[in-house]
């Protein structure tokens, strides 16, 4: 298989498609820094570098998701697989190696995107103020739960001949699960209690006794709900990227759990496929 | 005789479809054989499974004596190099990082066979241009390069003078002779252009609904196109006696029937024939060419 990683390596290397999404993470984190300093500029909003450090974790599955299909799905496009699979390399390896290379790119962007915050950000709005256990605990999780995107998209790729496809099913994919995080979240963020509110003949508005809210979710629902949020690497980076989770021990379980399920279901797959 | 490869009841269906049935060939080694079919015949698929690309669904194959069932073939296949449909290169790399990208996958220690490999195929001048740009015989010839990028023993080419100009494929077909004369290759190539693949191949193998339905050497082919007149007698005994008689070439078909390989009198004939009591039927010139031939094989228009 190190055969394989020298050869994908060295593609990575000539790729533009690899050196432009580098830069662009760079360029995110340089983004996100200075809107912050903007905010606290012109409207004087305490700011500090912890809300924007994580930051990447809510948009690396997009980004994982259109590189992956656009440079391993080449391999179908042109044909290149096919050199590799002649020459007696085996599927398991080929399926590795892609996705051993998928995962040094998404740590090469999180780096890039963070080395950004630690230059353009530290200057502008200060140092990284959270404890260091939960700084720990944030980048462990935020790049078990990239993982977990790579497998999602390495899977789709390696089983999808078409790179247009792949391309279009994981970018589809993550906005989807994306929307799907959201969703359960405002549903998890629901109010246990309504506030109501009476006006008076003359005009006062008088608070009422606070009513149960139908919507807040609870017991045996809430915990389904909580799990689906945890489970679905969309929820995790928006948990990752606000520096809010309570469990991170949770949130990393799962994220390895999807990594080798994916991992798992994509390699057999891919081990049966028909190439052309 | 010493094979390459060997197939034995090579099946692949898809679902219902039968793209190989119980299908058997063999290369010799050092040969260039000539895969004959029409388009959907098979051949492709039949490389396809050749290079692992896909699993039979029954029978199977061996390269160089090792069965595809066993563990070894993964390095055995290093010793071949495939060009299947489409040369597989990398259109956004030049010619050059091509070949670095394979000699990686191969593990090659060093570039230094890269000059050599480029200037075999004629593609030394191409510099930073990216194969995108390529015409498509440079495309194939850099596709055949990549191939022989691992130095293999057997080269597998799915028909690789489809689609280029006459230049591409006489420039194609030389390469081939050369890789196979110079560096003792064996070729097996794959095509419908029967006039093409006739100035190649030294053994045939003709396929024809996923089927072997003859294979043969290039000199049996000739002998079977060549120029003869076909005769019908009541006794070939006689006929052979006859024939000895006029010191003419000759081949015995059946009781009745031979293949004379000269140019005979008629009329001499007969009268020799009726003075031994045997009646001349019928006297046909038969003029065979690679295409009627295999149209004759595989059963012609009734096919298409």
């Amino acid at each position: 298989m190190t055969k394989l990683l020298s050869a994908n390596l060295l593609r990575l290397r000539k790729s533009h498609l690899f050196w432009g999404t580098v830069v662009l993470s760079f360029g995110f984190g340089a983004f996100m820094c200075v809107t912050r300093f903007l905010e606290h500029l012109n409207y004087s909003f305490e700011v500090s570098l912890s809300s924007v450090f994580f930051g990447y974790a809510m948009v690396v599955g997009v980004v994982m998701a259109a590189f992956i299909p656009l440079f391993f799905g080449t391999e179908y496009s042109d044909g290149a697989i096919r050199n590799k699979l002649t020459v007696g390399h085996s599927r398991i390896a080929v399926y590795f190696a892609n996705l051993i290379t998928s995962l040094g790119v998404a740590v090469v962007c999180f780096a890039a995107y963070l080395l950004a915050c630690i230059v353009v950000g530290v200057p502008l709005i200060g140092g990284l103020d959270l404890p260091a256990p939960l700084t720990a605990a944030a980048l462990l999780g935020s790049l078990l739960m990239t993982a977990a995107y790579c497998a999602i998209s390495t899977f789709i790729t390696m089983n999808c001949s078409k790179k247009a496809t792949s391309a279009v099913v994981c970018l589809l994919g993550v906005f989807l699960l994306l929307i799907a995080a959201i969703m359960t979240l405002s549903m998890l963020d629901a109010p246990e209690f309504i506030q109501g509110y009476v006006m008076s003949i003359d005009g006062q508005i008088v608070d009422t006794k606070p009513e149960p809210n139908p919507a807040y979710l609870t017991g045996m629902k809430r915990e389904v709900y909580q799990f689906f949020y945890d489970l679905m690497p969309t929820g995790q980076g928006i948990q990752y990227s606000n520096v809010n989770f309570t469990n991170p021990s949770r949130l990393m379980g799962l994220a390895a759990v999807i990594f080798a399920a994916f991992t798992g279901a994509g390699a057999a797959l891919f081990q049966r496929k028909d190439l052309k | 005789m010493e094979y390459v490869l060997t197939t034995q009841g090579l099946s692949k269906h898809y679902k219902d479809f039968k793209a190989l049935d119980n299908l058997t060939m063999h290369v010799p080694k050092g040969s260039i054989y000539g895969f004959v079919g029409r388009n959907g015949a098979g051949k492709t698929t039949l490389i396809r499974l050749i290079c692992g690309l896909q699993v039979p669904t029954s029978g199977s194959y061996s390269l160089y004596g090792v069965d595809n069932t066993q563990k070894e073939l993964s390095k055995i296949r290093r010793r071949m190099g495939a060009v299947v449909e489409t040369p597989s290169i990398y259109l956004d790399l030049t010619a050059q990082d091509n070949l670095k990208e394979q000699f990686r996958v191969l593990g090659v220690p060093s570039d230094d066979g890269i000059p050599e490999l480029l200037k075999l195929v004629g593609l030394e001048a191409t510099g930073k241009k990216k194969a995108r740009n390529f015409s498509l015989g440079m495309k194939q010839r850099l596709g055949i390069a990549v191939a022989l990028a691992g130095n293999p023993d057997l080269l597998v080419l799915d028909e690789p003078v489809n689609g280029l100009d006459p230049q591409g494929i006489i420039e194609i077909r030389e390469l081939i002779l050369k890789l196979n004369r110079e560096r003792r290759i064996t070729v097996l190539i794959s095509s419908h252009i029967l006039d093409e693949l006739s100035k190649l191949a030294t053994y045939y193998g003709f396929i024809d609904s996923g089927r072997i339905v003859k294979e043969l050497s290039a000199r049996e082919l000739e002998t079977a196109c060549r120029k003869c007149l076909r005769i019908e007698v009541t006794d070939t005994r006689i006929l052979a006696r006859v024939l000895d008689g006029m010191g003419v070439e000759y081949k015995i078909l059946s009781d009745g029937q031979a293949d004379v390989f000269a140019h005979l009198n008629i009329s001499q004939l007969s009268r020799a024939l009726d003075a031994e009591r045997c009646e001349l039927l019928s006297a046909q010139e038969r003029d065979e060419s690679l295409e009627s031939y295999f149209v004759n094989l595989v059963g012609g228009a009734s096919h298409d």
